[in-house]
């Protein structure tokens, strides 16, 4: 741990020897993308109501620069990896370590652990839903000791449930637990 | 376990931070209900009374409401009040919420006005106040039209003559796009023959950035509700051409404004009408109220309805109400039930046909 | 009596012990909330007011001063520490100081955020006090043409973040600015992209923008690559305090950030976001060490951190001598005034001196709190990072949902934090920076609506930009800002024999 992580700086980057087709593929899938999101906005700018209120420039100009401006480096992009240019080592998270592949099983278990938060907060109530998603994130990237997380998502819940609703008199939903809290 | 004693001590140390000492500085619950006006058979309300400001804290309708709050819960009922934010789109979030999740709920108004008119209308919602239950409408504060201190302009009378000429070259800095303070820009045009469209308004967001563009005289003229100008007009920084209130209101109210009694001097005296001549007045007619008031969800028996206007209406005729009226400015504008129903009705008459001419709602 | 006489009652007045305690719930309150993403000091006070009704006004004023103090003190803690900002004015703060936490050096940044905010607040207070006058004057000049040029030099800044690849930097620019285009365009009050969903005519807010692409896109990013195996801890390296070469580093950015600060912030639309994105590009240039800058430079956070908190004391000019409110937080201020029955503005000085110089005198006393509260506090706080990163993780997805939700408490902010988070993974996979977007989420809109207000009052002259003075003055800076680096770079390479860089 003594050595600080170098973060991958460009140039090494593009020195690597041609990377491989798959990832080729995902990063002009990227670049398609931008240019599909330059021309979405530019779809719906033609949509914008133009007022016949006094402007010189109007609510459209800048949603077509911008449109415009996403297309054009989409397609940059996309020219810079047909070229050989790709970015691999991303991130310099120390967390992470960007040789892995990705591990959908834990980010799948972290949005499910969001997805739950999402639909329990209104339903079953800001603390259930709070402690829910501390012991299921901290689950899906792989603690397992159950009791000790449990018991630290229920107090942190329960704490800033209390400081929030009595202290500055915020309203988060009791849910379940209305008139036990 | 070291990191569960850290967590333990770090929420020990947040829990430290509770207000302790604001919450026990809250008014004490003093009250005994009084007797309930006569069209209220029951007892109302029956549990915790709820008023959703329809815009975040400390905005206009969040203020109200939070003042009605203490005077309802400290003079007129025995039940407590919470007031929740639900902010968004001019109000119509709100509104939305409250004709879907609230329909038929007892306990729950809804704090609106004219802004939430013209917003259904902008904001094309598909949720609109025939909807709702009317309650009664509370507070007006009038616009006020106003010019630098070192403004050529030293009527109205001088601004209308360059606005007709030229209204493109005249600036009105004010305050959102399809506001109150856009709204009277426009009514105005009409009143002089101006097509509304060529009027150059310059909406600016939050009332302090319109009120310097206007001391910096980066604009022409300003609108506003009078008591975001007051100060600066009282100091003489900005001179005040006139205000949008009506020739009956202005004639009948000058020291009062029909408000119980003056306050007992503590601060400054009862929402008196500013002492600037109305728009009508000086030849030019239009009024325009910006008015504050209460709705209840849809689907609200009759009997909760008249319970609801009558503890309002008793909140009305408290000298806590009056206080209130007196230290913001506001104009005592009490108008309960079908009256205000019939009202509500007018003014959306009124106002969206300005707001489709301004090319603001369809 | 001079400003220093008057000052000198004000302490009077502040220094007494019910009022030092109200002061201290107060940064004790404004530190707390800051700390937390989305819970601002704008909704603290909002959400007092109502129970501080039976207070003396000057009781409730010095609390509340207290808390917005606080609350630009806080915002930088968890911008360091979890890369999760509390404000919009702490973004940039979370650029380096996170960084420099995962280095091991979380301790020395937010101890020098917390001296820089002190210094910064105590010097702006101090300006307050005897400069106030002369700077609404000054103020007051500006016009939309003004800010517009002053956003321009604003988002030179950008150029310094866009990271190794162009291409990729403004790919993240453009998609900020998208996200920018969302919601009701102010000067015509049409809707944009807003696909009838009604939660998204207010526009998609900066914060949740923030903790969207920043805490829960590295979160998800984390998950994805996990080094799995005993539960790891980041260690703190070094001494917990700052090393004398740190504040060798710290202490003119300190000053520079004030300096930037303090002005920009008395400017009735300047804000707390535009210094401390100047100041981040300033030290970036002028530092000795700018090899540093990107992996966790000690001057990116002591700089923008005392330009954020100067702004806060810069705000309070135009608040009290014109009653012009110029930031949420001085809105609510303001609302706090009438409530009061007290109008503020240029006569509060003569009305209320009593009131006026108690609250500032509070400023000093509250800053000197503040200091003393989260220094020891650094230590304390960086032990968070000493959690398991699953459990610091878990964390991090609590207070992101508590702060988006708790705003407009509505689920459909959730729905948005998510797909900006997975925007943030995704934009990590790619290798595409994330700061450039977050800064075009909040410059953008703002440059649009002043590019366009300018052309408004000008009806339709493009050459209001350089005609005016201040407006081409600052235009004139920018693009020197742009050109210069690139000319010495060009005169550099031309200079070095190719041999010295291999």
């Amino acid at each position: 741990m003594e050595q600080t992580p170098l973060p991958s700086t460009p140039e090494q980057v593009s020195h690597h020897s041609p990377p491989p087709l798959r990832d080729r593929l995902a990063e002009l899938a990227l670049a398609g993308a931008v240019v599909i999101l330059g021309i979405i906005v530019i779809w719906e700018t033609r949509g914008i109501r133009v007022t016949p209120a006094y402007s010189k420039v109007g609510p459209r100009v800048i949603p077509y620069l911008v449109g415009t401006g996403l297309i054009v480096v989409g397609l940059w992009l996309a020219v810079e990896v047909l070229e050989g240019r790709t970015a691999t080592g991303a991130g310099d998270a120390e967390d992470a370590d960007p040789t892995l592949p990705t591990d959908w099983r834990c980010v799948g278990g972290l949005a499910v652990a969001l997805l739950v938060y999402l639909v329990l907060i209104e339903r079953a109530g800001f603390v259930i839903a709070s402690a829910l998603l501390f012991f299921g994130s901290a689950f899906a990237m792989g603690s397992r000791r159950i009791i000790r997380d449990a018991a630290a998502g229920i107090l942190l819940a329960i704490a800033v449930y209390e400081i929030f609703t009595r202290g500055l008199g915020l309203r988060l939903p009791a849910g379940v637990l209305t008139g036990l809290l | 376990m070291r990191s569960l004693r850290l967590l333990g001590a770090l929420i020990a140390m947040a829990l430290l931070a509770v207000p302790v000492f604001a919450r026990s500085a809250a008014p004490v619950m003093a009250a005994a209900p009084l007797a309930q006006a006569g069209e209220c058979p029951t007892d109302y309300p029956t549990e915790t009374l709820e008023i959703m400001a329809p815009a975040a804290p400390g905005g206009g309708w969040d203020t109200t409401a939070r003042e009605i709050q203490q005077v309802l819960q400290n003079e007129v009922i025995d039940q407590n009040v919470e007031v929740f934010n639900v902010a968004g789109a001019g109000g119509t979030v709100g509104l939305a919420q409250l004709v879907s999740d609230n329909a038929g709920d007892e306990q729950t108004m809804m704090m609106m006005g004219l802004v939430m008119v013209g917003a259904i209308a902008t904001n094309q919602s598909p949720v609109t106040l025939e909807q709702v239950t009317p309650i009664a409408r509370l507070t007006t504060e009038y616009e006020v039209i106003v010019v630098p201190a070192n403004s050529e302009y030293q009527t109205l009378d001088d601004l209308m003559e360059d606005f007709k000429a030229n209204p493109g070259a005249v600036t009105w800095g004010g305050g959102s796009a399809g506001g109150t303070d856009h709204i009277l820009v426009g009514l105005m045009a009409q009143a002089v023959g101006v097509d509304p469209t060529a009027i150059n308004y310059v909406p600016f967001s939050g009332g302090g950035e319109a009120l310097a563009a206007i001391l910096g005289g980066q604009v022409s003229a300003g609108v506003s509700g009078y008591g975001e100008f007051q100060d600066q007009i009282e100091a003489g920084e900005l001179r005040a051409l006139a205000i949008s209130a009506g020739q009956d209101v202005a004639a009948g109210a000058t020291p009062g404004a029909g408000a119980a009694s003056p306050t007992t001097g503590s601060a400054t005296p009862v929402a008196a009408l500013p002492p600037v001549p109305t728009l009508q007045e000086q030849g030019v007619d239009v009024e325009l109220a910006n008015w504050r008031g209460l709705v209840a969800p849809p689907e609200i028996s009759d009997e909760v309805r008249q319970c609801m206007i009558a503890m309002i209406d008793q909140m009305h005729q408290t000298q806590a109400w009056q206080d209130v009226l007196a230290r913001y400015g506001w104009q005592d504008f009490f108008l309960a039930g079908d009256e205000f129903g019939e009202y509500l009705s007018e003014e959306r008459d009124r106002v969206i046909p300005i707001l489709q001419e301004l090319g603001l709602a369809e | 009596m001079g400003p220093l006489g008057d000052l000198a009652s004000g302490f009077g007045v502040a220094l007494t012990p019910e009022n030092l305690l109200w002061a201290l719930i107060g940064v004790f309150l404004g530190t707390a909330v800051g700390v937390l993403p989305g819970i601002g000091p704008a909704l603290t006070v909002a959400l007092l007011l109502p129970v501080t009704y039976d207070l003396e006004p000057i009781s409730a004023f010095i609390m509340f001063a207290g808390i917005y103090y606080g609350g630009m003190y806080g915002g930088s803690t968890t911008s360091i520490l979890l890369n999760t900002p509390g404000e919009s004015a702490s973004i940039v703060t979370a650029i380096e100081g996170n960084l420099m936490a995962k280095r091991g050096r979380g301790a020395a940044a937010l101890a020098t955020a917390a001296i820089g905010s002190f210094v910064a607040g105590t010097l702006g207070t101090l300006a307050l006090t005897l400069v106030a006058p002369v700077m609404v004057k000054l103020a007051l000049r500006f016009g939309a043409a003004e800010y517009f040029a002053l956003i321009v030099l604003a988002f030179t800044t950008i150029t310094a973040l866009l990271g190794g690849s162009l291409v990729r930097g403004l790919i993240s620019l453009l998609v900020g600015l998208t996200i920018g285009l969302v919601g009701v365009d102010t000067l015509t009050g049409q809707s944009r992209f807003t696909f009838g969903v009604p939660q998204l005519l207010d526009g998609i807010d900066v914060v949740t923008v923030a903790v969207g692409l920043f805490a829960v896109g590295e979160t998800l990013w984390v998950a994805s690559r996990l080094r799995h195996g005993a539960e790891e801890t980041i260690p703190v390296r070094g001494s917990v305090w700052m090393t004398r070469e740190e504040w060798k580093r710290s202490w003119k950015p300190w000053l520079r950030g004030t300096a930037l600060g303090f002005p920009i912030g008395s400017l009735p639309a300047g804000g707390a976001e535009i210094p401390t994105f100047l100041s981040y590009s300033i030290e970036r240039r002028l530092s000795n060490h700018p090899e540093e800058f990107g992996k966790g430079a000690i001057e990116g956070v002591a700089g923008p951190e005392a330009a954020n908190n100067a702004s806060a004391a810069g705000v309070l000019v135009p608040l009290l001598t014109l009653g012009l409110p110029t930031s949420a937080t001085a809105a609510i201020l303001l609302v706090a005034f009438q409530r009061y029955g007290l109008n503020p503005g240029s006569q509060l000085f003569q009305r209320d001196p009593e009131l006026v110089w108690g609250l500032i005198a509070s400023l000093y006393i509250g800053n000197v709190m503040l200091l003393v509260l989260n220094l020891p506090l650094a230590g304390l706080w960086v032990r968070l990072l000493a959690i398991p990163r699953p459990m610091l993780y878990a964390g991090i997805l609590v207070f992101a949902g508590l702060g988006t939700y708790s705003q407009k408490g509505s689920t459909v902010d959730l729905v948005i934090l998510y797909v900006l988070g997975a925007l943030g993974f995704l934009m990590r996979r790619f290798d595409i920076p994330v700061a450039p977007a977050v800064i075009a989420v909040i410059l953008g809109p703002v440059a649009e609506e002043h590019f366009r207000r300018a052309l408004q009052l000008s009806q339709g002259n493009y050459m209001t930009f350089v005609t005016r003075p201040i407006s081409g003055s600052i235009l004139l800076l920018a693009a020197l800002g742009l050109i210069v680096p690139i000319v010495l770079r060009a005169v550099q390479t031309r200079r070095t024999p190719p041999a010295s860089s291999a």
